[in-house]
């Protein structure tokens, strides 16, 4: 009879623990990759970005309605150039330790590391004034636009006009504690030293190629708008492994790229959430061709525009670019730069084979050349299998549709960026991310005349012109209007085959509300609520 | 035999000594640049190469590596920053070793089970039915079995996790698939050898000596059928724990058979480096114990080796 009375109070006793246990909150996303590195100025994986943008903060930030608000800062003033930013920081704000005050002197030190040549980092922009001579050793440090004014005031001077979007960016604009990143030296930002965090989580574990985990920062400026307790993160997840993990139960979260896995997941009564184009894919083209032969044709515009039309994006799509959105311009869907001039279309999006023929001859009768004489085009790829498949297909259009041979010419992920960096290139199938506000830093830079790169092979004035004006403009609507003649100058003169938008989609449980795209397409679950 | 043991050190380090020279070089023979990057600025790709020493010429390159090694420093990787290659491999290679021992135990067990069977009962329905299995276990390749396993015990039936690593219920799935070859492999090697021993004379003996069916399989068939087995586990233990890609990826098991294509991949030479010294020290000791034991359970061949020695 006691063992009786004791197991019911036993059972009594879980029973009552239970309900006192509250249920953990936690958002669980899986990525493709390990992210490699948390160090602000070496990290530039889509793992990483997502990590740095819950546990970095910014001097601006991004809130689900897409405005710029302060986030380390606590306001800023601008020059009318836009060129010269004075921040000022807001005082008592600390690290996850509650106890390393947060000042201008940490975000000071994270350009001068981020610049260091004796230390190179992968994420080293030259956007300050006089970065890129202090990086090449002909100017001191003091010289670069950068100043301390006080321990809570910094003042930035740009080569161009900035705007808001720019001071999200974490390997610029997020405060490094300088004692802390040289004690961890080599090992700072792996997972034996992980950065100390001043944004709404913190990394609680790091296991290699296994799992990220991070937890609420309890020294967060803004604890109310953090919701979930911890974001559970698995690494090096393949599409079919996250659909999988998904009809399991064991994701709130996933961001897809194949519309396939996309239908098995909304057929299963998943919620297709917002979607946003991180890529541009195509054939890359470089101007001054790989060859003295090839170049002859590819310098000439009518040559490349035969190329452009002569290609079926849709056919493309529905076969050998599964996961992509014919394109019909450069700028992509969700780019500030896209919807500042919607209703732009550049070209059709299947072939147009008569205009295609036009141009060709065209290009024949400025050149004093027959079409005999136009050498195999190469087009280079990576070997991987759906690559060469997507190559084919386009070879076999430009057959039919030009009478135009080429080569598929597959290579090692090394071998074709290194190609490509040195020019040796005639067609290169590759990708090109999008960026905010637009293409012109991150893409459309190389294809000036003064690059000091090989990389696309232009000399073109106009085009240099159209760059500089968008470039130079003083505020962000002027920006994207100067932009939209560069575009269309880049599309109208095909300066290189743009062929499809590489879409990601944001998928969720049925209810789960409270995580945004910020630009870029970073996700933020901040305040995801399940 | 210690002398015998000695001998066989001795050329264990001069085989690494080639494998480690002949890796470098071949390695450096691989076009293309490990800081290549559309993403990187030309400048600092050009500091990149110059503070990791790739700017020198190839021999500096290697004396320096080859220095280093000695010191047991197999570097840094390229491409993981802040992880040094023998971190790398300290925290993957367990992972990868557990998986695969858990997977070969079983599968031996099991392929030896079959082998034994099939020999007992050759040619009749067992002996066909079992040889099925271990034909479709050699057909059915990982990259099918795996999802589809996935599937069925993690989705549909929500058995076990669909991924992942770190309890024993995440690593049933991916040990069967890992072992399913070796299943195949062990019962058709077994059943081969054992068919061989029991032709021999001193079977005959055995049973002439009023020795049950049961003795003679245990004590003479098995054991005497195991010496071309245990010949071949040597490499097969080697290669099983240093992992696999294929599996390693299907399940999100963080071990080592990632960065085997991985650091080809991306050109990450010294991650390359360490893990073909690795892999190739550790296929060379496995092959070591083999001979050991090869001798303890062949007498005729611990006593060539005697002779061998004086």
């Amino acid at each position: 009879m006691k063992k009786l009375i004791s197991l019911v109070l036993c059972f009594a006793l879980c029973a009552a623990l239970v309900p006192a246990v509250a249920e953990e909150n936690v958002v669980r996303i899986a990525y493709g990759y390990d992210p490699n590195t948390l160090d602000y100025g070496m990290s530039n994986l889509d793992t990483a970005n997502f990590i740095l943008t819950h546990i970095a903060e910014t001097l601006l930030v991004q809130d689900a309605s897409g405005a710029y608000v302060p986030g380390v800062a606590e306001s800023y003033e601008k020059s009318d150039d836009a060129r010269v930013w004075t921040f000022k920081i807001k005082q008592g704000l600390t690290y996850q330790d509650g106890e390393t005050p947060i000042t201008a002197e940490d975000l000071y030190y994270a350009v001068q590391r981020l610049l260091n040549p004796e230390d190179p980092k992968d994420n080293a922009t030259f956007g300050l004034v006089n970065a890129e001579e202090y990086y090449n050793g002909q100017v001191p440090f003091e010289e670069v636009g950068i100043k301390l004014i006080d321990d809570y005031t910094i003042e930035y001077t740009f080569v161009n006009p900035t705007y808001e979007s720019n001071f999200t960016s974490a390997c610029l604009f997020a405060p490094l504690e300088q004692a802390y990143v040289e004690a961890g030296g080599e090992i700072y930002g792996s997972s034996s030293y992980l950065p100390l965090a001043n944004g709404p989580y913190m990394v609680e574990e790091w296991l290699d190629d296994a799992s990220v985990t991070l937890v609420k920062n309890p020294a967060y400026q803004n604890p109310d708008i953090v919701k979930a307790d911890s974001i559970q993160i698995t690494l090096n997840a393949t599409g079919d492994v996250i659909v999988d993990m998904m009809l399991a139960g064991e994701l709130d979260i996933a961001d897809v790229l194949n519309p396939l896995q996309l239908q098995t997941l909304t057929d299963a009564g998943f919620v297709l959430g917002p979607s946003h184009s991180s890529t541009y894919q195509g054939m890359n083209l470089r101007g001054g061709g790989k060859s003295e032969e090839s170049g002859r044709f590819l310098s000439n515009a009518n040559f490349r525009k035969a190329i452009n039309v002569a290609l079926d994006r849709e056919a493309l799509a529905a076969s050998v670019m599964s996961g992509y959105t014919p394109a019909y311009r450069l700028s992509a869907p969700g780019e500030p730069a896209y919807t500042a001039n919607p209703d732009y279309r550049a070209w059709d999006t299947t072939a147009n084979v008569e205009l295609a023929n036009q141009y060709l001859n065209a290009a024949l009768e400025e050149l004093g050349a027959t079409k005999e004489e136009i050498p195999a085009i190469e087009l280079m790829c990576y070997e991987s299998q759906g690559a060469i498949d997507a190559l084919a297909a386009v070879q076999d259009q430009l057959r039919v549709n030009l009478g135009l041979e080429t080569v598929i010419a597959p290579c090692t992920i090394q071998v074709m960026i290194s190609n490509a960096m040195s020019g040796n290139y005639d067609l290169w199938w590759g990708g090109n991310e999008a960026s905010v506000p637009d293409a012109c830093e991150s893409y459309l830079d190389g294809f000036r005349s003064n690059s000091g790169s090989p990389l696309r092979g232009y000399a073109d004035a106009e085009f240099d012109a159209l760059y500089n004006a968008a470039v130079t403009s003083a505020t962000l609507d002027e920006r994207l209007a100067n932009f939209a003649k560069l575009e269309e100058y880049f599309c109208e003169n095909a300066m290189s085959i743009i062929l499809g938008w590489d879409m990601h989609y944001i998928v969720t449980a049925e209810g789960t509300t409270g995580y945004y795209l910020m630009d870029g397409g970073r996700l933020n679950v901040t305040g995801l609520n399940k | 035999m210690g002398k015998y043991v000695l001998n066989k050190v001795l050329i264990a380090i001069a085989t690494i000594f080639v494998l480690a020279t002949a890796t470098f070089f071949l390695m450096k023979l691989i076009p293309g640049d490990p800081f290549a990057s559309l993403k990187t600025k030309a400048a600092v790709q050009e500091k990149q190469r110059e503070y990791y020493g790739l700017d020198q010429p190839v021999t500096v390159q290697y004396f320096r590596y080859m220095g280093n090694l000695l010191r047991g420093d197999l570097g840094w990787s390229l491409k993981k920053a802040g992880r040094s290659v023998v971190d790398i491999i300290r925290e993957a290679f367990p992972v990868s070793a557990v998986l695969g021992l858990t997977s070969l135990f079983f599968s031996v067990l099991i392929g030896l089970l079959f082998g034994i069977l099939c020999a007992q009962f050759r040619n009749r329905w067992p002996d066909y039915l079992l040889m099925l299995v271990a034909v479709l276990g050699i057909a059915l390749p990982s990259m099918v079995l795996g999802p589809l396993m996935r599937y069925f015990f993690g989705v549909q039936l929500k058995w076990l996790p669909v991924v992942g690593w770190g309890t024993v219920d995440k690593m049933i799935m991916p040990a069967i698939v890992l072992g399913l070859g070796t299943v195949a492999g062990e019962t058709r090697a077994m059943r081969a050898s054992m068919l061989g021993v029991m032709t021999q004379d001193y079977i005959t003996t055995a049973r002439a000596k009023g020795l049950n069916s049961a003795q003679v399989i245990l004590r003479h068939e098995v054991k005497n059928s195991l010496v071309p087995i245990v010949t071949g586990l040597g490499p097969g233990i080697a290669g099983i724990m240093m992992g696999s890609f294929v599996v390693e990826s299907m399940f999100l098991i963080p071990g080592l058979g990632r960065y085997f294509v991985d650091s080809i991949t991306n050109l990450d030479y010294p991650l390359i480096m360490g893990l073909t010294i690795f892999y190739g020290a550790f296929l060379v000791t496995m092959n070591l114990l083999v001979d050991v034991v090869y001798g303890l359970l062949d007498p005729r061949i611990r006593e060539s080796g005697k002779k061998g020695g004086k």
